[in-house]
C-alpha cells in the first residue's frame, strides 16, 4: 500500500492526556478500538468528521494531531 | 480479529469446501448431484447469527465492506464475462451448436461463489493491510 501523505499523532496525544487507553478513545471519537489501532499505524486515514472528533476528544486543533505531507 | 473479518473467513471456508466437494462429486455423481453441494454457501447467511456483536459498523468498517463488495462484483463480472466468451470459444470452433442447458444454473451457482469469495478475500486484506482513506 503506498504510503499516506497524512499522518497523525495520535499515540503520542494519548500518552500526553493521562495515557488514554485506545478504548476510551475510541468510544470518545465513536469508532472501534481497531479502528483506533488501524489509524496509529497508519493503515487507515479518517475521514474529516472523525478527524475532528478525535481532535476534540483531545481539546486540540486537527492540525496540531494530523500533517499532511506533500 | 473483528466480526467482519471473522464473517469473511466463514464464507470464504464455506466457498471452499462447497467447491472442493463439486469438483469431487462431479466425476462419481454427475452434474445435477454435484451442483447441489453448492448450496452449502448458503450456510453462510448464518455468519451474522454466529457471529454476534452489540458494536455497529464504524466507519472503517463500512469503507471496507463497501469496498469489498465492488470489488466482488468487479471480480464476479471479469470471471463471468470470459466463462461465457470461453464457453462459447471451445464449443464454437468444435462445432458444438448449442450449449447445454446444465451450464445455465451452473454459471449461476459458479458466479456466487466467485462473488462470495471474492467480497471475502477483499475484505480480510483490507483489515490486514489497510484501507486508505475513509468516507468524506
Amino acid at each position: 500500500m503506498a504510503k499516506s501523505e497524512i499522518t497523525n499523532r495520535i499515540r503520542r496525544f494519548r500518552f500526553d492526556h493521562g495515557e488514554m487507553t485506545q478504548e476510551e478513545l475510541a468510544k470518545r471519537s465513536g469508532v472501534t478500538r481497531q479502528t483506533i489501532i488501524a489509524l496509529e499505524a497508519g493503515k487507515y486515514v479518517p475521514s474529516l468528521g472523525l478527524a475532528f472528533r478525535i481532535a476534540r476528544a483531545f481539546g486540540a486543533s486537527i492540525e496540531e494531531i494530523f500533517t499532511f505531507r506533500e | 480479529m473483528n466480526r467482519y473479518e471473522k464473517m469473511a473467513w466463514f464464507t470464504l471456508t464455506l466457498c471452499a469446501i462447497a467447491t472442493i466437494a463439486f469438483l469431487v462429486v462431479i466425476p462419481l455423481a454427475g452434474y445435477p448431484v454435484a451442483s447441489a453441494l453448492f448450496g452449502i454457501v448458503g450456510f453462510g447467511g448464518l455468519a451474522p447469527l454466529v457471529f454476534k456483536e452489540r458494536e455497529k459498523p464504524d466507519e472503517r468498517d463500512r469503507t471496507i465492506l463497501r469496498s469489498a463488495q465492488r470489488n466482488g462484483f468487479g471480480v464476479f463480472w471479469l470471471c463471468f464475462v470470459l466463462a461465457n466468451i470461453g464457453t462459447w470459444g471451445w464449443l464454437y470452433y468444435r462445432g458444438v451448436p448449442t450449449v447445454p442447458i446444465e451450464v445455465l444454473p451452473g454459471m449461476v451457482f459458479g458466479g456466487m461463489i466467485v462473488v462470495i469469495a471474492a467480497q471475502s478475500i477483499v475484505t480480510i486484506v483490507l483489515y490486514r493491510r489497510g484501507v486508505g482513506h475513509g468516507e468524506i
